[in-house]
């Protein structure tokens, strides 16, 4: 199996674990794992692709604040 | 990942040399037959420097020429190696051909130059072949993770390292970091870091917006987890150099063990002391008896025994004269003394007054009156009688001389025997000793003794370091802690709090994923491995005798051998090297099958060590054809002709693709025909192993039944 | 009992000059080891004589230079029983009135002596264990049991 695949199916279980801030916070917090995964195949340099998993996270994280309707 | 042919071209000996590789499913075996300094090697080297470059080749090789030592010097050589590659990226199979290309001079000796290298990597498209976009080296370092060389080309010892090195600790990482990047580990693990990386961003972040409250906490915060990442970092080297320490103490154990399996050098000393003292105690013996023998020899014992015919003559003629009464029965002083006590020898009262006395006084007067000469013979006569009386009792009782001397000399006889013995005996030990030698018990002791401090220095430092970190733990949680609260208590903006709080939420999915597919993975290459082996060497745990019950990949990423009965063997240098090639590619397969990493593998002389059963049962284990629901794979094994031997059906039944390489050096040793060329160089040709051909042909290749080739 | 040894106290004793030389060293020892047979050359004289009377023969003295005197009969005071048997061994050679002439005694000791040193002489002659060859060889002159 796809090693990114295999990781997603333990994400799925792990993720309940975590503090649902929202209704579907799981699904897209699994999702965003995967992004952030895949960052890793575009051939970027570290620097760069550590810039672009920040501006991931930061939209993602806009997106759950405005969700939490804060 | 699939190779499907390779070019090489001046590399090393390998000068015009093209080698086809099996892309059929069911036939994933490509087997290079080639002897011992035939280019095995150099095909090896040549395909790592072809996807790596220098940095490819081993260590210690990175600074050697790629050229032949037969090059002429001066002259420039263009090296280049081909590879042509098949990869599934999910969209259908895509066929990449990777060039490295370098230009050579020698100069002399091992003195080289090189030009700048030229890589370039092509992908083929329905427009042809078109470069790709980024860094070729970068692209396929993702196709075969440099770091994984040593899985994907393998030499035969080199096959070892997973399972040997010197230490513990460096193996459980080496086996760690395998598994890792070939199950797609390490993406979650950068993926990790990254976001680590914002998380403190953001704490930063918030700090600075909020105020120097937060800010303070958020710092304090930060030095504890450097402080933690540090100490982390310490801890790691501590404990790799515990267990390089533990290893070098069971190897001096093991020597001390059999050093002193000769014998324990105390009791042995012990037991010498012993005998020299009973050897001592013999000598002293012996003296005593040659002083006895010296004082028998002087004695008159002695002159009566060897002089006994003339002396008794001597006294018979004595006794003759005192029978008639010429020298008188009884001496002077015997009748005196009579007289004093008053009784006769026979009994009767001579006391005075009685009858009997005066006839013995008128005795004593007669023989006053006797001559001179008589009165020499008298006293002659009367000392005579002593002597004789003595020894004729010690004739009655066996204790003359002659029985005396028969038995001192038995006495000396065995005395000597048991010095003899009690000498050898000594001798016998001291060189049992000397085998020990004490200088190297001694040595080794003390080495022992060093290794056992230095282990429990390392075991304290690494407890104090372990009850620091966990303090740190500590403070961490609290500062955390503390930071909340500073965050919860400032007018800190919610939005960059949650920014953060999800970007946490993202670390702890990914570290919580990761160990669960780590343990996962562990479990199941585990298995996969112990099948392997089990299969391989022919262990039943069930038959009496096997020595093998189980192996498995422990948490701690260890490769570990258990034994029936419980016991367990170090895979390092409790298990022989056959078992251990074995363990090895159980090891290197079951890591591939379960990553589903399509990646070749290719193996340099892994038969070496093997024969017979496990031979056979390795090679069917390794190239037997993936099922219907694997990914396909292939196995490229170079050979010799003796490794081949005893599975050549075998491997005829799974081979898709054989060739064979020779060099003109093993002309005309071993090598039948002369290529007619100068300098050394290796060739490949299309034998198979049962053939041979104009260019391949060795001595007794007939007499082993092979076949010549047609063309 | 010094008084048997009064008569001969001034009388002279010989070993001859040959054997001295060589055998003293090897033979004669005052040290308590028995490693070498005899205390004193006394004790070689008086072992030649006896060994001269088992074989059974006297063999006549060389000539006065070839004779070395170690003693005289007063060393005799120490065994007196050595006299008495010498007198004993005098008498079987030479009869009852022997014994009144007690330079004749010792002349017939030393006539043993002789032999008994030419046979000593020739056992113990590079032995490196002298007690041992001696005691040894003594079973070729010890009369038959």
């Amino acid at each position: 199996m796809n090693p990114i695949l295999q990781a997603v199916v333990v994400a799925k279980q792990q993720v309940s674990d975590i503090e649902v801030r929202y209704p579907t916070y799981h699904t897209e917090l699994v999702n965003t794992l995967v992004e952030v995964i895949q960052k890793q195949s575009e051939g970027l340099s570290d620097q760069k692709r550590r810039t672009e998993v920040s501006q991931l996270l930061d939209a993602f994280g806009s997106t759950v604040a405005s969700k939490q309707g804060r | 990942m699939q190779l499907k042919y390779a070019e090489f071209h001046n590399f090393k000996l390998l000068e015009n040399v093209r080698l086809e590789f099996s892309t059929n499913r069911s036939l994933p075996l490509t087997v290079i037959r080639a002897e011992n300094g035939s280019g095995k090697t150099s095909v090896l080297w040549a395909l790592l420097w072809g996807f790596y470059g220098t940095r490819g080749l081993p260590a210690g090789a990175h600074e050697l020429r790629l050229t032949s030592s037969a090059a002429p010097i001066d002259a420039p050589v263009d090296i280049q190696v081909i590879v042509e590659f098949e990869r599934d990226d999910g969209h259908g199979k895509t066929a990449y051909r990777m060039i490295r290309t370098v230009q050579e001079t020698p100069r002399g000796g091992d003195r080289f130059e090189r030009g700048p290298v030229k890589v370039r990597l092509l992908r083929r498209t329905p427009a042809g072949l078109v470069d790709v976009d980024g860094d070729p080296e970068a692209v396929v370092a993702k196709f075969l993770p440099p770091r994984l060389k040593s899985i994907f080309f393998t030499d035969g010892d080199d096959v070892q390292r997973f399972i040997s090195g010197e230490s513990i600790h460096g193996r459980q990482n080496r086996v760690h970091e395998a598994i890792r990047a070939l199950l797609g580990l390490d993406s979650l693990g950068v993926a990790r870091d990254d976001v680590e990386n914002v998380v403190a961003k953001l704490r930063r972040e918030t700090a600075k917006s909020a105020g120097s409250d937060l800010e303070s906490a958020e710092k304090h915060l930060s030095e504890i987890t450097e402080a933690i990442a540090t100490k982390t970092t310490e801890l790691d080297a501590l404990t790799e150099r515990r267990s390089r320490i533990a290893s070098e103490k069971a190897a001096i154990q093991k020597e001390l063990n059999e050093v002193r399996g000769i014998g324990n050098i105390d009791e042995i000393n012990a037991e010498i002391k012993s005998r020299e003292g009973e050897l001592a105690r013999l000598e002293s013996a012996e003296d005593a008896i040659l002083t006895s023998m010296r004082i028998a020899i002087n004695s008159q014992d002695a002159s009566w025994a060897l002089a006994s015919e003339s002396l008794l003559s001597g006294y018979d003629i004595l006794n003759g004269l005192a029978d008639r009464r010429i020298i008188p029965g009884t001496s002077i002083e015997v009748l005196t003394d009579r007289l004093d006590i008053g009784t006769c020898i026979c009994g009767t009262d001579i006391s005075d007054g009685q009858s009997a006395r005066a006839h013995v006084e008128t005795l004593r007067s007669e023989q006053r009156k006797v001559s001179e000469s008589r009165s020499r013979q008298t006293q002659t006569f009367h000392a005579a009688r002593m002597g004789r009386a003595t020894y004729q009792g010690q004739l009655e009782d066996r204790t003359d001389f002659a029985h005396r001397r028969t038995e001192l000399l038995t006495q000396y006889a065995e005395n000597r025997d048991a010095i003899k013995n009690a000498g050898l005996r000594i001798e016998v030990l001291k060189e049992k000793r000397a085998g020990i030698d004490e200088e190297r018990v001694r040595t080794l002791a003390s080495r022992l003794e060093n290794a056992e401090r230095k282990l429990t220095d390392v075991s304290e430092s690494i407890g104090r370091l372990e009850g620091s970190l966990a303090d740190l733990e500590d403070r961490a949680k609290l500062a955390t802690d503390a930071y909340e609260k500073a965050e919860r208590a400032s007018k800190v903006n919610q939005t960059l709090r949650t920014k953060r709080l999800v970007a946490e939420d993202l670390k702890t999915l990914i570290s919580n994923t990761l160990s669960v597919l780590e343990s996962q993975y562990v479990e199941r290459v585990s298995t996969r491995m112990n099948d392997m082996f089990m299969e391989v060497v022919g262990s039943d745990p069930e038959l009496a005798g096997a020595v093998f019950r189980r192996v498995c990949l422990s948490d701690g990423f260890d490769i570990m051998v258990h034994t029936i009965g419980d016991g367990h063997l170090d895979p390092d240098f409790e298990v022989n090297g056959a078992s251990q090639r074995a363990l090895t590619l159980s090891f290197i397969w079951a890591l591939m099958e379960v990553s589903g990493q399509t990646a070749p593998r290719i193996i340099d002389t892994p038969l070496g060590m093997t024969a017979g059963g496990v031979k056979q049962r390795m090679v069917e284990a390794i190239t037997r054809p993936p099922s219907e629901s694997d990914p396909p794979f292939q196995v490229v094994l170079l050979l010799t002709r003796s490794e081949l031997r005893d599975i050549e059906t075998l491997l005829e039944q799974r081979a898709g693709a054989t060739q064979t390489l020779s060099s003109n050096k093993d002309y005309p040793v071993d090598l039948t025909h002369d290529w007619k060329v100068e300098y050394p160089v290796i060739r490949a040709c299309a034998c198979n192993i049962r053939q041979f051909c104009d260019v391949c042909q060795r001595r007794y290749d007939d007499e082993h039944g092979l076949i010549a080739r047609g063309g | 009992m010094a008084e048997i040894v009064t008569p001969y106290t001034s009388q002279d004793l010989f070993l001859t000059r040959a054997f001295d030389d060589e055998f003293a060293n090897q033979l004669v020892s005052r040290s308590v080891d028995g490693r070498q047979p005899f205390p004193r050359k006394i004790d070689v004289w008086w072992v030649a004589i006896v060994v001269g009377a088992a074989i059974g023969h006297r063999s006549r003295l060389p000539a006065s230079d070839k004779l070395t005197k170690f003693n005289t009969g007063a060393i005799l005071g120490r065994e007196p029983w050595r006299v008495t048997n010498l007198e004993l061994l005098a008498l079987a050679s030479e009869g009852e009135d022997i014994i009144s002439k007690p330079s004749d005694v010792v002349r017939i000791g030393h006539e043993y002596a002789m032999t008994g040193l030419d046979w000593l002489a020739d056992k113990v002659r590079g032995s490196s264990q002298p007690t041992i060859t001696l005691m040894t060889a003594l079973a070729e002159i010890l009369p038959p049991k």
